[in-house]
């Protein structure tokens, strides 16, 4: 599912003295099939924009026009795969079976006494027809085993008896379990150990290799977004600054810096290299930088 | 004067969960310590033990030579102040100024002081501009600093900080650390900060890492990242900068150990050159 957005604007509280624009004219387009990276600032409209992707947050409603008269060269458009979000009547249903959505700390949302049926939740609401019981522990047991966790040892026990991690992980298999094609998480690893951080991406991982192809993270950690990421679109007051892939993102660090945002080690590394006249041509993964570092040795032992 | 003392302290969940037993450590007034571990190594329970919000099963607790019993836990959390993960559970008021002064009014502070207190917890936090600006728009690091500022305004000695950058962006996160320190050297509040982020434990002046309910690393940050096999070996990573000195150094460029962007740049520089 291919997703264009153009001339998105969004305001919260809009006609109130509280009005605030969160997104202001917005074109972005996340092909199918990338490892998305959403950036920038608590209050710079990354959230408006992605809870548009699912239909959480609707475009207003457009000016009535003539059936005969020409759509407006900056009439706001979305389209997520074949779903119209511009129109008033689009099935959300089946678009939210097919945009998973995981927010921020999602293990806040469990609920449920047993883990099967925190799972088996959101397939209920969402599928079409009544699952038969047999149906719904087969898909509830693929969910659990693609976020790396044993049906068998974990399907009957409370949520709320699991690690951090492992309750991040039931929760994100509560969104998969639809098996959506695209996948959208709002910070996926805050709040964790480098080992529970590293689990969640090697899992995200795994998720873009089988059952969503397409996955987008709204991420602060820049680290992060250079390892992982096809493309990363950095909002700053509601627009979109840069969208770019990682290795031509980060050349521009004294933007970034004057947005208020960090820049991956790799990248600093490199800025401090180049002042002392090396300069790495790097893509700012961890591997890469050190390939090329130690590349500069060249014959020497 | 030791700020904590614990010694033998014992505690348990029950079934499962990791159990303290024999447990001693040590603030010493006006410490800066870092206490790391991976989720569900036992280092929230230790903050939540230094004042009273769960009780040890056996072993002593002493905050300032006063031995932790039921009969001196409100005073004992008057000296010790904690500061939780999450801005948003941390806040009763709808306005600042009132949120702050909250706990010094539950404590039964004489009206003219709560004013006074009010003003120096806002400078300590660099709030001041804020003082009647409502909580629920403030930002994340906002509503931390803001939740700090109501334990300062109780003038604790100690102040144990329990993830509180956890769920915060780069921005809130360097906000919060920006005023522990200054907390620290100029007030000279005694710190403890309970963590997973590498980078913050490095501004401590002593690092212990927890695994299992044991302490089983200490010393300063410099030294426990020194030992990095065996942060491995509790979960926990080095620094991003550290593991990509060990790299280098695996692959036979000989740069020395650092944890500063500049400095591993020079030290490349150097092997290059």
């Amino acid at each position: 599912m291919r997703i264009v957005a153009e001339h998105l604007s969004y305001t919260y509280q809009p006609k109130s003295p509280f009005a605030t624009r969160a997104l202001d004219d917005v074109s972005l387009t996340i092909e199918e099939g990338e490892f998305f990276g959403i950036l920038g600032h608590t209050g710079s409209g990354k959230s408006t924009f992605v809870q548009h992707l699912n239909g959480l947050l609707r475009l207003p409603p457009s000016r009535k026009r003539g059936k005969k008269s020409p759509p407006a060269p900056n009439e706001p458009k979305l389209l997520v795969g074949e779903f119209d979000l511009t129109q008033k009547k689009t099935d959300l249903r089946a678009l939210r079976r097919r945009v998973g959505m995981v927010f921020q700390y999602p293990e806040y949302q469990l609920f449920a006494e047993t883990v099967k049926e925190d799972v088996a939740f959101g397939l209920k609401n969402f599928s079409d027809k009544k699952l038969t019981a047999e149906e719904t522990e087969k898909a509830v047991r693929e969910a659990l085993s693609v976020v790396g966790m044993e049906y068998d040892e974990v399907a009957e026990k409370s949520p709320f008896d699991l690690s951090g991690g492992q309750k991040r992980r039931v929760a994100i298999a509560g969104v998969v379990v639809t098996r959506p094609e695209v996948l959208v998480l709002d910070e996926p690893a805050a709040g964790l150990d480098p080992l529970g951080k590293r689990e969640v991406m090697e899992l995200l991982h795994r998720l873009h290799s089988t059952w969503c192809k397409t996955v987008i993270i709204v991420s602060h950690d820049m680290d992060e977004i250079a390892e992982n990421c096809t493309r990363a679109a950095v909002f700053a007051e509601g627009k979109v600054r840069f969208c770019l892939p990682p290795a031509e993102l980060f050349r521009h660090a004294e933007e970034l810096t004057e947005l208020g945002l960090d820049i991956p080690l790799t990248a600093k590394l490199c800025r401090a290299l180049e002042r002392r006249g090396v300069v790495l041509d790097c893509d700012f993964t961890t591997e890469d930088f050190i390939r090329k570092t130690l590349a500069l040795m060249g014959g020497k032992p | 004067m030791h700020a904590i003392e614990m010694k033998d302290v014992a505690f348990s969940y029950g079934e499962g969960a990791f159990r303290l037993n024999k447990f001693n450590f040590t603030v010493e007034e006006g410490e800066f310590v870092a206490v790391l571990g991976h989720n569900g190594s036992g280092k929230s329970t230790l903050a939540r033990l230094m004042n009273g919000i769960l009780a040890a099963d056996g072993g002593e607790i002493r905050v300032f030579d006063t031995l932790l019993t039921d009969d001196t836990l409100y005073d004992v959390r008057r000296q010790v102040g904690v500061v939780f993960q999450n801005p948003d559970n941390q806040t009763v008021a709808s306005i600042v100024e009132d949120d702050i002064a909250f706990g010094a009014e539950n404590v039964g502070t004489p009206r003219e002081e709560i004013g006074r207190r009010i003003d120096f917890a806002l400078g300590a936090v660099g709030m001041r501009d804020l003082r009647t600006a409502m909580v629920a728009r403030l930002s994340g690091g906002q509503k931390q600093r803001v939740a700090i500022a109501g334990v300062l305004a109780l003038k604790p000695r100690v102040m144990v900080l329990d993830e509180s950058t956890a769920m915060l962006d780069p921005r809130g996160r360097r906000e919060i650390m920006d005023v522990v320190l200054r907390l620290n050297r100029e007030e000279k509040i005694t710190v403890v900060l309970i963590t997973h982020f590498m980078e913050e434990a490095l501004l401590a002046d002593r690092a212990v890492v927890m695994n299992r309910g044991e302490i089983v690393m200490e010393g300063t940050p410099a030294d426990i990242f020194e030992r990095h096999e065996e942060l491995v070996t509790y979960n926990l990573a080095l620094p991003r900068i550290g593991a990509i000195c060990k790299r280098l150094q695996a692959g036979g460029m000989p740069v020395a150990d650092t944890l500063d962007a500049e400095k591993l740049a020079e030290e490349i520089v150097r092997c290059v050159s």
